[in-house]
């Protein structure tokens, strides 16, 4: 049987620790704008007119969707942003879309850390 | 467009009790929502984890001619300050009556045993929804946490996804009186490139 047996604060700190702080404004913003905004953007943006969800400014990310959140700032396991990035929500709902490239590993563990210091618009 | 509101439906009964290590759940609410719009949320399995913050992977694995899909979710199962990824793969299909029901796939799951039925019922323009389920948790369960603590934590999680079932149903509902009734929204061309294709959809 495989499990994890998980102290959340422990980890949520040894996360913290380990990782290097992660900065919204350079780090973050300009993956977004050039993965994701194209689509996840007002008024046209098809992914933005899906769901509403704007990813071309930290209040919009941190909005979500009209379906609910993307963002849980501390835990990017639970943050359906990573999940899709991830592609932990299948193959067909993984983002960005197929004709796309897709975030680099870096890029994913980068947007996993910011998540996880709580994504901060740093 | 906002993101989610607070739930807005009506509890009727919800209960989630335990013996022999079977947890035993039952919940029935109305929705304000007519019951072929929670009945779509919940057959939308692509989206299953909107429905739950606790589910962290979610695969589609098949669907057959008998028309039975099997879902495989990762949950992260927290109780108290206690927190552990487990894996299930049910067995889900819509009855003739239009009920969902799901069985877990003991052989690909950390359940022993576990099987759930959704009885959606319309009330004039409203829904009633009837949730059973029994869940015999294969996994190792921390003494300190007990059964009451889990218990009240799998009472609170299924009426916080019965908030985004009824949210979810609404926003569709929206949408779709929209594009009734608006000319704009025969311009909008949601399969255009590099967007999107028409297989696919968006968080």
């Amino acid at each position: 049987m495989k499990y994890r047996l998980i102290v959340l604060f422990s980890t949520l700190q040894l996360v913290s620790c380990a990782t290097q702080q992660v900065s919204y404004q350079r780090d973050i913003a300009p993956v977004l704008q050039s993965e994701c905004v194209a689509c996840h953007k007002a008024p046209d943006g098809s992914g933005y007119r899906a769901t509403g969800l704007q990813l071309d400014s930290h209040q919009g990310l941190m909005q979500g969707t009209v379906y609910g959140p993307v963002i849980v700032a501390g835990d990017s396991r639970r943050s359906i942003l990573n999940m899709l990035v991830e592609g932990r929500a299948g193959k067909l709902q993984q983002m960005p879309h197929m004709e796309r490239d897709g975030l680099s590993e870096e890029q994913i563990r980068m947007l996993s850390d910011w998540v996880n210091q709580g994504a901060p618009d740093n | 467009m906002q993101a989610s509101q607070p739930p807005a439906y009506e509890l009727n009964h919800a209960e989630v009790t335990e013996n022999s290590g079977i947890f035993l759940i039952q919940i029935t609410a109305t929705f304000d929502v007519p019951a072929e719009y929670i009945r779509r949320v919940l057959n939308d399995y692509n989206h299953i984890y909107r429905l739950s913050s606790s589910i962290i992977e979610t695969e589609v694995l098949r669907s057959n001619d008998t028309g039975v899909t099997r879902v495989r979710t990762k949950l992260l199962a927290c109780a108290a300050v206690f927190c552990q990824e487990v894996e299930r793969v049910d067995a889900i299909r819509t009855l003739a009556s239009g009920d969902i029901q799901a069985e877990i796939i003991p052989e690909q799951s950390e359940f022993r045993s576990g099987r759930a039925i959704w009885r959606i019922t319309p009330v004039d323009d409203k829904s009633k929804l009837v949730y059973e389920a029994t869940i015999e948790p294969d996994f190792f369960i921390p003494p300190v946490v007990g059964t009451a603590v889990i218990s009240r934590s799998l009472k609170k999680e299924f009426l916080a996804s019965f908030g985004r079932i009824e949210h979810i149903a609404g926003i569709n509902l929206e949408k779709d009186w929209s594009e009734t009734h608006s000319f704009a929204s025969l311009e909008h061309n949601h399969s255009k490139r590099p967007c999107s294709n028409k297989d696919r959809d968006q968080p």
